[in-house]
């Protein structure tokens, strides 16, 4: 298991020199953006790896509501993995909030605009921050029964954020795939989407991997102390 | 390019990997804080 973990590490590290190289040298610059175009690489890998890892989350959250009264050994492994995913789509998330202005301001010539697309991203950000805070000050049992509920709920937010360029007249662009007859890229542009996307996905699975472990190992240090306290008591 | 407009392109770079990084030292930080007895 540690020889495949460090195998991971390195085809993440490879797989992540070779996006940054055809981001940045091997496809063209846009015609009319010229290299600020370049952002959308690191943009919309991110803004795809938020919408998963909020995914992920999502169903962990099920599967501990629907697993608590039943097997509780499963119910704290699905607790654990929505906490990692939750936080890992927090942070790509912030990633998309910071890199989209500084794409924006040269492009549209502002940074930032309350159209549908960035205004809803925003409050899943802030659902998402909002469940994180939950998780670090609350306490008690019933502190990971209400996350989950809210991590259910918040990801509600993620169907609107990807359709409301269809549902709304945005300022953002439609789509890149699956947008209509007037979205995507350049075909000389995929290989970096690709690579992009195949980097922060490997990258992503490493962190989560690793912050999922460490979730599991506090559970773990929680329930030897409730242990003891028990003993002492009795 | 511009020159600023260059500059943007290179702060988000910068800026991804300063937001991922510090999420790694973050969990890393986490996994040392938790090892000790």
């Amino acid at each position: 298991m540690k020889l495949f973990r460090w195998l991971w590490v390195i085809a993440t590290l490879a797989v992540m020199i070779q996006a940054f190289h055809v981001a940045m040298f091997v496809v063209p610059a846009d015609e009319a953006q010229g290299d600020i175009f370049r952002i959308f690489f690191y943009h919309f890998p991110s803004a795809m790896m938020t919408f998963l890892f909020f995914f992920v989350s999502f169903i962990a959250s099920i599967v501990y509501l629907a697993s608590r009264n039943t097997n509780m050994t499963r119910a704290l492994k699905a607790d654990a993995l929505a906490l990692a995913n939750a936080e890992m789509g927090v942070v790509f998330c912030t990633v998309v909030l910071i890199s989209g202005p500084l794409w924006a301001r040269p492009v549209w010539g502002i940074w930032w605009t309350w159209d549908e697309r960035l205004t809803s991203t925003l409050i899943l950000y802030l659902i998402y921050v909002a469940y994180l805070l939950l998780r670090r000050f609350a306490e008690g049992p019933q502190m990971q029964t209400l996350a989950a509920i809210m991590a259910i709920f918040g990801y509600v937010d993620v169907p609107i954020v990807y359709f409301s360029t269809r549902w709304w007249r945005t300022q953002h662009p439609a789509p890149v795939f699956g947008g209509g007859p007037n979205s995507g890229v350049d075909p000389r542009m995929l290989p970096a989407v690709w690579w992009n996307l195949a980097a922060w996905l490997a990258w992503g699975i490493l962190i989560v991997s690793f912050r999922y472990a460490v979730a599991v190992r506090d559970q773990q240090k929680q329930q030897q102390e409730a242990l003891r306290a028990l003993e002492v008591a009795g | 390019m511009n020159p600023m407009f260059h500059r943007h392109l290179v702060l988000a770079y910068v800026l991804t990997w300063v937001i991922q990084l510090s999420y790694v030292a973050y969990v890393a930080l986490k996994w040392r804080t938790g090892r000790r007895p």
